[in-house]
């Protein structure tokens, strides 16, 4: 005798060569992990099922996304028409590239909670999926368990429960955020720099200042972004060095990309570095990435001074009635 | 305790049996009963099926073996001399476990007859280039 149980796909997927699912069975929820050769199977009964606990996380992937959506349509508008097969080539890569960026884009994690344990939900990684599963869920388990009445809930009777079920929040600490401000500052430079190089200012060390200070920025970023986490530094600012981030390592990116592109369009007849310096392609590139710093810097000082004001304003005084 | 005139349980002979196995028919006491699937069970039923497969709602992992099949007949190819071992291999892996239990999920047999189409090309076409060789020495 084989039983075969009947089960329905619940939103959400993770993974690419190890894959991660929910289905949902008559009785329990089954979390698949799959490898090209094999499954393995977690279940967890309605019955025993305590809370699931969605936790909002920063997303790094999401501007990677738009940022490559952003190149695949650049290449088409500008490729095709002078060099199809290097345009394919890019185009097909920065496909590549987001379709992995978006399959791998993680943006909440899932717990579920019985009264033994906890376990992670791999497949939840976004709040969309997460919301439309836990919807699903809810529906299951208040079948099988009953629901708990708005009374019950002022009442109190579940509340120990929910304290226990509860994930305890990090304290949130104060940030001056003087690494954000010296980061944000030192693009307004690089940005400078960029802009002297595109009006056609070129020397040694010139590029070395750029060098160094495109290579500080990259270290204050990733500093700062360790540093802004569970810090009170608004949540703009914070978004804003991911976005940087990914900004900085997509502008690498590009760069190497028209490096080979000017490399395979000139070939022998570069003589000259003024002649490479003047390719249309790199000027557009230096125009994108001088306004791409300068923008970003600007809105990060912004960000920052707003912050800083509103940390630094008293609150206001409370009157009382009866003076 | 087990009484005169009462059965005992195959497994505890001086416990009193409450039920027979749906499975096996063995009876059993109270410790021995498992209710499962709306039925009851011995251990031993539960274990020997489990370990069969037969038991979707008992097991932790299951095998791919569509999977591996598929695998083995088109990666190789990308290689295409490695083929000469492969496709055998792919249809024995096809042959051997056609009935073997597959995912407990919804899954058909698609990736088991296209594993076995690509491996009877392979083969084939090994045959035609060892023929065409031999003819064309002659």
């Amino acid at each position: 005798m084989t039983t075969q149980p009947q089960y329905r796909k619940l939103h959400g997927r993770s993974g690419i060569f190890v894959r991660d699912s929910l289905w949902m069975g008559a009785d329990h929820l089954l979390s698949v992990r799959r490898n090209p050769f094999s499954e393995s199977y977690r279940r967890f009964y309605f019955a025993d099922i305590q809370a699931v606990v969605v936790t909002e996380l920063p997303d790094f992937l999401t501007p990677i996304c738009y940022i490559l959506l952003a190149v695949i349509v650049g290449v088409i508008i500008l490729g095709f028409w002078q060099r199809p097969a290097w345009a394919a080539i890019s185009w097909l890569v920065s496909l590549i590239a987001l379709s992995v960026a978006a399959r791998l884009r993680k943006n909440c994690a899932c717990y579920l909670q019985t009264s033994i344990s906890t376990e992670m939900l791999p497949s939840l990684r976004r709040q969309s999926d997460a919301g439309k599963a836990v919807t699903l869920l809810k529906a299951e388990i208040e079948k099988a368990q009953g629901s708990v009445s708005a009374e019950v809930l002022a009442s109190g009777a579940v509340d120990a429960r929910a304290a226990r079920v509860s994930a305890p929040k990090p304290a949130i600490r104060h940030s001056s955020g003087q690494v954000h401000w010296i980061a944000f500052s030192l693009m307004l430079v690089r940005g400078a720099v960029g802009a002297t190089s595109i009006k056609g200012f070129t020397s040694i060390p010139l590029g070395v200042v750029a060098t160094v200070v495109g290579t500080t920025i990259l270290l204050l970023l990733i500093l700062g972004a360790i540093q802004q986490r569970n810090s009170d530094l608004p949540l703009g600012v914070r978004r804003l060095v991911h976005v940087t981030l990914a900004f900085y390592i997509a502008s690498g990116l590009v760069n190497f990309a028209v490096s080979i592109y000017i490399a395979v369009h000139l070939g022998p007849r570069a003589t000259s570095q003024a002649m490479i310096l003047e390719d249309p392609a790199l000027k557009i590139y230096g125009l994108v990435d001088v306004i791409g710093f300068l923008a970003l810097g600007c809105v990060g000082l912004i960000l920052m001074w707003r912050h800083q004001q509103a940390v630094h304003t008293p609150p206001p005084i409370e009157l009382g009635n009866g003076g | 305790m087990l009484e005169a005139g009462e059965s005992s349980c195959f497994y505890h002979p001086l416990k009193r049996a409450v039920v027979p196995c749906d499975r096996c028919g063995r009876f059993l006491c109270a410790l021995c009963q498992v209710e499962f699937l709306g039925q009851n069970w011995c251990p031993r039923c539960i274990q020997a099926s489990s370990e069969k497969g037969q038991l979707a709602q008992l097991d932790p992992s299951r095998k791919l073996y569509d999977n591996l099949a598929l695998i083995l007949a088109t990666f190789p190819a990308l290689i295409v001399w490695p083929t000469i071992i492969t496709a055998p291999v792919t249809w024995y892996v096809v042959v051997r476990y056609w009935h073997a239990p597959s995912s407990i999920l919804p899954r058909t047999k698609i990736r088991f007859y296209i594993a076995a189409l690509l491996a009877t090309l392979e083969i084939g076409a090994w045959i035609w280039l060892v023929l065409f060789l031999i003819y064309r020495r002659r």
